[in-house]
């Protein structure tokens, strides 16, 4: 027969691991004893985890006696004095929790056949021992009678104890201690005890305590009678508490009259003659009219704060109203559990809603079965703090939301706050507590009562059973914000998959893109409130509100210029945007798991951004936020008072946008430095102690000064920035020269202010984001102030490193000044990104400051997108364009800044635009992707092309973003087109975004027609051959076909060693419908018009048994090679031509016949004298009949005078002369027919009239 | 438009409508010009429409050109008047251009206008492939264009369509 082992406690607290062992499955068998040393040796797999049960290998159990800790106890902490009993053996004493409780147990010996042991790490020598089943240690030792509890010793002490009580145990407190003075001695001293709350009968026979002999039907617990178990019967409590609901006698009471302030309480209290007895002969039930408290048993599936919160079932919240009702041993994630007499609340919190069972003094808690996985044993270590009694004060709801905001507040500042500073001390309150009664409104505070008032006057409960606490808001970790915008941002795509909104793309040059989406959710959708610091992205330079846990980027449309880093925020008027486009592919592949859900906040559940497409951030003002950390330091909009030195005024003139300076890497992908550019005014200010500006020397002579280089003030122009750029590796770098010049008499010469940069370090790049285009602001001067000579920051060409207190923002705002758009954002479905200029700061009259200053020229003016079209159109297009230098070629253009509304951008790498050849060759480009955005007004719209960075783009930038692009290059493509790109300095600022519609009408057009009419406006209209003589010299464009041929001049030639030919003149009689024309034309043109670059193989592999043998007859002939290495080439018309040529030199062709229609009277002149042979004759006729043959074509050219025409005369016969009397001009540029494009443009000729 | 010679070999840009409403005069060779415009007369003229109606034979193709305001016939002779020479692939490219005269083509036509059988119908000099369908929106206003700027029709004479 299998042997037990069994051994001694102290083995198992020398093992100080969590240990699981057991004896036998069935209880019945009782093989013999065996003691054994329990080591490592015995465990099952010792090598596991000390953080998990680890089993013993032999069938074991354990030997000892339980009963009551002694008062001496070493052990005994506040969780055991009201839990635990102890378990010993001659070797040590632990505590002990048994689920199958008998309290006959009570002094007996027994064997524990299946049981947990947990060590304590509080203290060396302590554990917890968990008894699943036990027995007593043989049937001789199992008492006989029933359960009963008293001190024997104290039998005989003689005291008088004649009171008794008989009912049904209805609940029973914690233990609590009570400075008691003797209302007879006057002795002070603390009572240490607890209460219990009996139902007694009225009847006579229980008056009589004669209730043993009837039946419990007869009985009515109705009477109620609190019984005051003090020491030494304190202990008992353990016990006490597990008999609610079983009808027992006390004996040896005494009635005493317990006075507490100004109430008095009648109530048994217990002495050292008290016994206690069970009525098993008696059975009731606890009284239902309780109808607010309940019963409640579930499995633990959360314990946070140290015990505070408990999570029962995923779903009920329970609140431990004293923390010395926890941390009770056993109670561990996975413990079953039942809660008795609670309070239950369903509160409605502004983000989520949630079931709340909070306890109370009357609440009892028990473990009904044991946690097997976690082994974590909860330990009492702090004292009760102010916040742990200001959390007390509250009533449930409240409760549960200060304890969420507790796990907010340490998770989202840990890094910056210590847990003193957030959670306060005995005597002080700390951020959470200080925060939170501010927020908190005052109904939610109740009387705080010590447990002995609170349990004696607990039908007056304060607790109530619901709540709307709508006001109670998360103070969200950002890292869960960003999971739940995500959450949001893939349900609003699922709705509009849905709908038909997915449909709803948007095309550009015929080709369709996916739909831009934005959302803009305002704060009380979301339930949350943001804190955090505000700081500027070190790598993307953006502003962002930072925790511990994640970022978010902001906009603050009235950011200040003495925003403090360190100060945290909380801001709880905002509105979030969500923008991007589409998601392809699954939308279930994305779980979030409910980012703002209670469980997630307290088990600190972390999230990524995990959707790159989606762009995300905040919008909200600063003026609407309150700051937490340091109080003291309230947001300013107004330059520092404190600050008495001498202080430059400048104009920002433009800011230069971050570049991604390592585009392969994204780990090297942080910018050291970001800068802007600024004009410094030549004299300097100083801020009174009242806030008055004070103008340091006078401005006149520093303007003087400044007018040794300037140019004449009376010279009048416009804004021009002429500019150059040149690509190099792929990118475009590019060099502004600005001249600013003279404007009226009025305007201050801006050449005469200096220029200087201003350079951003990474820990100051908020400042860069405080700076606005056209904004004034003081720059401090460390120089201090004299009169006699000039100050360094004024030399032109300086730079500044700007540091932290170095700029003050200042507003200066003069009545006609157009530079700026009026506020917008009055709509609901807009949102302002940036304020205006005027309406930010603070407005300094300057005028009366100096009088020399009356107005700065703006540094730039912002067209609107119909003024930009007629800018465009107006310009000589002649100054624009690209030259060739080297292998590169340099654009040429202005800078101009244009603001407008984007309708839509989109990637468009094949674009012809690229100012180089990278794109073609697929080589990366550093700069990002070749970009197409189309910037609208109300009533035109243009496109801008370049390469820019999604990374890059600023924060608001997309569909519906209310934008102004700062130096763009205005330049003309090859085709004389106007075009609008993004050079590497120029800077977007997003004033507004506003919602995008995506359901789009019938009636709206789509970007097809806009962009096409947008093109058009660039188009001069078709002229006619007919109103030529009506015209003045210019270049015109025609709509027209060709009908003969009058001249052809080729000549031979070597491109290298290969023979070639050129054309030297070509003149063409062209019809457009209303009047034929002669035109010349020469060499590529003349070429093109002649089709001689096309494939010739339909012609000569026709089934025409002459032709076919041309190509033979031609390499007979020796004027054609059969090397593959021509493959493409040889079939060319071209082709033939060299050969030809080859023999010829000069061939001239000259058309004698009169008629139009065939081309029978064609003469060849030969240069070399040779006779042309029939194939080659042919094929000179092929080639001209064929381009009569030809398609309608646009042809750009310019009427020529007689005088120019007279150089052809030694070409044109007199047959020709004779089709006369037309109008010669001269082809500048051949273009096929756009019909879509030049029918749009017929349509704008025709409607013009 | 033109006048004299340069008008009279200038292929005007008409609509069928407007080019089946043509006055004749009686004359060798017939002269025409179209009501309500510029007195000079055309004998040439450019049409773009789909083939609705094909008859090849081996000296010529006819076929019918449908531009939604009228049908004109159209004729296309595959020997010149005068015989070829050697060196004159006119023939060729005759036969290249009748092939690609098939139903459902969308067609530009030049030619002279001339009457058969009482009938006007053009004389194909030659005929060129428009692939895109958006020439035919282009051909119309460019036949409004020449009709407002160089033939002077009056607004009610452009045909509706």
């Amino acid at each position: 027969m299998e042997t037990l082992g069994s051994f001694s406690l102290s083995d198992l607290l020398r093992l100080s691991r969590p240990v699981t062992g057991t004896a036998s499955l069935n209880p019945a068998s009782s093989p013999p004893l065996k003691r054994i040393k329990l080591d490592q040796n015995l465990l099952l797999n010792p090598s596991l985890s000390r953080k998990s049960f680890t089993p013993i290998s032999l069938p074991v159990l354990l030997v000892g006696t339980v009963n009551f800790f002694s008062e001496a106890s070493s052990h005994r902490t506040g969780s055991c004095l009201n839990h635990c009993l102890s378990f010993s053996d001659s070797s040590a004493t632990i505590c002990c929790y048994i689920v199958d409780f008998d309290p006959r147990v009570i002094g007996q010996e027994i064997h524990v056949m299946a049981w947990n042991y947990l060590p304590i790490k509080q203290g060396e020598g302590q554990g917890v021992l968990e008894i699943i089943q036990w027995r007593f240690s043989s049937p001789d030792t199992a008492p006989l009678r029933g359960f009963s509890l008293s001190l024997e010793s104290a039998q005989d002490s003689g005291v008088k104890a004649s009171s008794f009580a008989f009912g049904l145990v209805k609940s029973v407190s914690l233990t609590f201690t009570l400075p008691i003075e003797n209302g007879k001695t006057g002795e002070m001293g603390d009572s240490v005890g607890f209460l219990a709350e009996l139902l007694t009968c009225m009847c006579d026979k229980c008056a009589k305590m004669r209730p043993s002999n009837e039946k419990s039907g007869l009985h009515r617990f109705t009477e109620s009678k609190v019984v005051y178990f003090i020491r030494p019967t304190h202990k008992w409590r353990p016990v006490v508490a597990k008999l609610v609901g079983k009808v027992m006698y006390l004996w040896g009471l005494k009635k005493r009259l317990v006075v507490v302030g100004k109430e008095s309480y009648v109530m048994l209290v217990s002495t050292i003659k008290t016994k206690v007895s069970l009525c098993d002969s008696v059975v009731s039930d606890l009284p239902t009219d309780h109808s607010k408290r309940g019963a409640y048993r579930g499995i633990v599936t959360g314990i946070y704060l140290h015990g505070a919160v408990i999570e029962l079932d995923k779903k009920v919240w329970l609140l431990i109203h004293d923390t010395l009702l926890v941390p009770h041993h056993s109670l561990r994630i996975g413990a079953t559990v039942s809660v008795r007499d609670f309070h239950f609340v369903h509160a409605n919190f502004a983000w989520t809603k949630v079931i709340i069972v909070g306890t109370c003094v009357m609440t009892s808690f028990c473990i009904d079965s044991f946690a097997v996985s976690d082994t974590k044993v909860l330990v009492k270590t702090e004292e009760k703090s102010a916040l742990g009694t200001f959390v007390e004060s509250l009533n449930l709801s409240a409760k549960f939301w200060i304890l969420l905001s507790v796990s907010c507040f340490k998770y989202k500042f840990r890094a910056v706050l210590s847990d003193k500073e957030l959670l306060g001390s005995i005597n002080s309150a700390g951020l959470v507590q200080t925060y939170s009664s501010r927020s908190l409104p005052p109904d939610v505070f109740r009387p705080h009562n010590s447990m002995f008032m609170a349990y004696c006057n607990h039908d007056q409960c304060t607790y109530s059973s619901g709540h709307d606490q709508s006001k109670c808001k998360l103070i969200v970790p950002l890292s869960n914000f960003v999971g739940r915008c995500e959450e949001l941002w893939i349900s609003i795509q699922s709705e509009m998959s849905e709908s038909d909104e997915v449909h709803c793309n948007n095309t550009c040059d015929g080709i369709s893109y996916p739909g831009y989406r934005r959302r803009i959710i305002p704060s009380d959708d979301f339930g949350c409130i943001l804190m955090g610091n505000i700081q500027a992205c070190s790598s993307s330079g953006r502003l962002q509100l930072v925790d511990a846990t994640g970022n978010i980027d902001v906009v603050i449309p009235d950011l200040p210029s003495d925003l403090s880093v360190q100060t945290i925020y909380e801001v709880k008027d905002y509105k979030v945007v969500l923008e991007g486009f589409g998601i392809e592919g699954d939308n279930s592949m994305y779980e979030f798991g409910e980012p703002l859900s209670c469980h997630a906040i307290f088990k600190r559940q972390t999230y990524r951004k995990r959707i790159h497409g989606l762009m995300l951030y905040v919008q909200f003002y600063l003026k609407d936020s309150v700051c937490l950390a340091s109080p003291s330091r309230a947001p300013s909009n107004l330059p520092h008072s404190e600050n008495h030195g001498p202080n430059h005024l400048l104009v920002i003139s433009h800011k230069f946008p971050l570049t991604n300076k390592f585009p392969f890497n994204s780990a090297m992908s942080i910018c050291s430095s970001l800068f802007a550019e600024a004009l410094i005014f030549p004299c300097k200010f100083k801020r009174s102690e009242n806030g008055e500006l004070i103008q340091l020397g006078k401005f006149q002579d520093a303007l003087d000064f400044s007018k040794r280089d300037h140019k004449k003030a009376s010279e009048k122009g416009p804004w021009l920035a002429p500019c150059s750029l040149a690509s190099r590796n792929g990118g475009v770098s590019a060099t502004t020269l600005c001249q600013f010049n003279v404007d009226s008499s009025n305007y201050m010469v801006s050449k005469s202010l200096a220029r200087i940069l201003l350079e951003f370090k990474c820990e100051n790049f908020f400042s860069y984001q405080m700076l606005r285009i056209g904004g004034y602001y003081f720059l401090n001067c460390s120089e201090g102030f004299n009169p006699t000579r000039v100050c360094k920051c004024w030399e032109k060409g300086g730079s500044f490193v700007v540091t932290g207190n170095t700029l003050q923002s200042l507003s200066l705002s003069f009545s006609d000044d157009v530079n700026q758009k009026e506020p917008s954002g009055t709509s609901s479905d807009e949102l302002v990104l940036l304020k205006s200029l005027s309406e930010l700061h603070e407005i300094v009259d300057l005028k009366s400051v100096s009088q020399g200053i009356t107005k700065l020229l703006p540094p730039s003016q912002v067209l609107s997108v119909s003024s930009c079209l007629q800018h465009m159109f107006h310009q000589n297009r002649n100054l624009y364009g690209s030259t060739d230098l080297g292998e590169q070629r340099l654009a040429q253009g202005d800078l101009i800044s244009v603001c407008g509304d984007v309708e839509y951008f989109h990637d468009n790498d094949c674009d012809s635009v690229s100012l180089t050849a990278s794109k073609c060759l697929k080589i990366p480009n550093p700069r990002g992707n070749n970009i197409c955005i189309h910037l609208a007004d109300d009533n035109q719209m243009v496109v801008i092309r370049g390469n820019l960075s999604r990374k890059l783009f600023p924060i608001g930038f997309g569909v519906g973003a209310s934008a102004t692009f700062h130096r763009l290059l205005l330049t003309c493509s090859s085709n004389r087109k106007e075009k609008l790109l993004l050079t590497p300095v120029t800077y977007i600022e997003i004033t507004s975004v506003r919602k995008v519609k995506t359901n789009r009408g019938p009636n709206q057009q789509m970007f097809k027609v806009d962009s096409l009419i947008e093109s058009l406006c660039h188009l001069p209209p078709l002229g006619l051959f007919s109103d030529l003589h009506n015209k003045d010299s210019k270049v015109t464009r025609f709509c027209c076909r060709i009908l003969t041929l009058n001249v052809l001049v080729l000549e031979s030639c070597m491109i290298g060693s290969s023979p070639a030919y050129k054309i030297p003149l070509a003149g063409f009689v062209l019809d457009d419908g209303s009047a034929l024309c002669n035109c010349w034309t020469d060499n590529d043109l003349a070429s093109t018009l002649l089709s001689l670059r096309d494939i010739c193989s339909s012609f000569f592999s026709s089934d025409f048994s002459s032709l076919e043998r041309a190509p033979k007859r031609l390499l007979a002939s020796g004027l054609c090679h059969c090397s593959d290495d021509y493959s493409n080439y040889k079939n060319t018309v071209g082709y033939y031509l060299d050969h030809i040529l080859k023999k010829h030199h000069k061939v001239i062709v000259k058309n004698h016949g009169v008629s139009l229609d065939i081309c029978q009277d064609l003469l060849f002149h030969s240069g070399s004298g040779k006779v042309f042979s029939i194939l080659e004759e042919r094929l000179l006729n092929y080639i001209i009949l064929s381009s009569c043959h030809g398609p309608t074509f646009i042809a750009t050219g310019l009427v020529m005078d007689a005088s120019a025409t007279k150089q052809f005369d030694a070409y044109i016969s007199e047959s020709a002369v004779l089709r006369g009397c037309m109008q010669n001009i001269w082809i500048r540029e051949v273009a096929c027919v756009d019909p879509l494009k030049d029918a749009f443009n017929l349509i704008l000729d025709l409607k013009n009239g | 438009m033109a006048t004299g010679w340069s008008s009279r070999m200038t292929h005007a840009k008409l609509l069928a409508a407007e080019l089946l409403s043509v006055t004749v005069y009686p004359s060798s060779p017939p002269s025409f010009s179209i009501p309500r415009r510029s007195p000079s007369s055309i004998s040439r003229a450019e049409i773009l429409g789909v083939v609705v109606s094909l008859e090849s034979k081996p000296k010529f193709v006819k076929f019918l050109l449908d531009d939604g305001t009228g049908c004109v016939p159209c004729i296309l002779w595959l020997h010149p008047l005068l015989p070829p020479s050697d060196n004159d692939p006119t023939p060729e490219l005759l036969r290249l251009q009748a092939r690609t005269v098939r139903l459902g083509e969308q067609l530009r036509v030049r030619g002279r206008i001339t009457l058969y059988r009482a009938q006007l119908q053009i004389t194909v000099a030659d005929v060129f492939v428009e692939k895109d369908p958006n020439m035919e929106t282009f051909h119309r206003l460019d036949c409004l264009r020449l009709a407002k700027r160089s033939y002077h029709l009056h607004k009610d004479a452009f045909p509706s369509t």
